[in-house]
């Protein structure tokens, strides 16, 4: 959300011109959150196409009911069929 | 964007994103009591309650909250690709809902899993939602600490646009005009 009493304009350094725009370079908390992002994508991306053991494919995809007399092993499954 | 209709804007992006944020908080809950009530009938209601509810107040939410965030960061300086913190809270939310959406299919079997008489309830309890839920909260309260703390960081797209606006400000017989 965007505070309109925060805005840019506001928030100028004591020559007048806007501290953020007088920082040469990225930021260090945003190549650490790039980073992040990125391990957060690649997990995401291993967890939707891990193979037969894990989750398959159709894990996260999944609308099959299963056979009617056939339980699932016994403990919590991680996500789905898989 | 006039203030009235950028205020209006701003009403619209933090309900949205709060009452995101809570229907998660909701969701968790019946996440644990999935996984730890012994009432076999509360276990099954939670697990078939569970897609129609996410339809009809996750999904919806997460939506409303992308829309809103970029029509009032479009609407205001900050625009949307001028700080860095606006931008991550775009990947934030855009990632957040991809990952909503392919997660619908796991309600779905567990709906179907919960449905099926003859399957024991053991099968029936996921602890998937829990863990979901738990990072769903972590990345929604990481957005909205950016939101507030607002941590310095400008593009190099923001940086040339304000480079262009010192321009346009210094040249000769320039106008000033207020920010409003």
């Amino acid at each position: 959300m965007v505070d309109p009493s925060q805005e840019p304009a506001t928030r100028k350094t004591a020559d007048g011109t806007s501290g953020s725009a007088t920082r040469a370079g990225v930021p260090r908390w945003v190549k650490a959150g790039f980073v992040a992002l990125v391990v957060v994508l690649l997990f995401v991306i291993m967890h939707l196409v891990a193979g037969p053991g894990g989750h398959g494919p159709g894990s996260h995809f999944g609308g099959q009911a299963p056979p009617v007399g056939v339980s699932a092993p016994d403990g919590p499954s991680t996500g789905g069929i898989g | 964007m006039p203030p009235r209709l950028r205020k209006l804007a701003l009403v619209a992006h933090v309900t949205s994103s709060v009452g995101w944020l809570g229907a998660v908080v909701a969701f968790l809950a019946l996440a644990v009591i999935g996984t730890t009530s012994q009432d076999p009938a509360t276990v099954r209601g939670v697990y078939l309650v569970m897609e129609p509810t996410a339809w009809y107040t996750l999904v919806p939410l997460a939506f409303a909250a992308l829309l809103t965030g970029i029509v009032q960061s479009l609407g205001t300086p900050w625009g949307l690709f001028r700080h860095y913190w606006v931008l991550f809270k775009l990947l934030i939310n855009v990632v957040a809902t991809v990952v909503l959406l392919i997660y619908m299919g796991t309600f779905r079997s567990m709906a179907h899993r919960a449905a099926d008489p003859e399957a024991e309830l053991s099968s029936v309890r996921d602890f998937s939602p829990v863990l979901h839920s738990v990072l769903a909260l972590v990345v929604l309260l990481l957005a909205m600490a950016l939101a507030v703390y607002k941590p310095r960081g400008v593009t190099p797209f923001g940086q040339r646009k304000q480079g262009a606006q010192r321009e346009g400000r210094s040249a000769p017989g320039a106008v000033s005009v207020p920010q409003t």
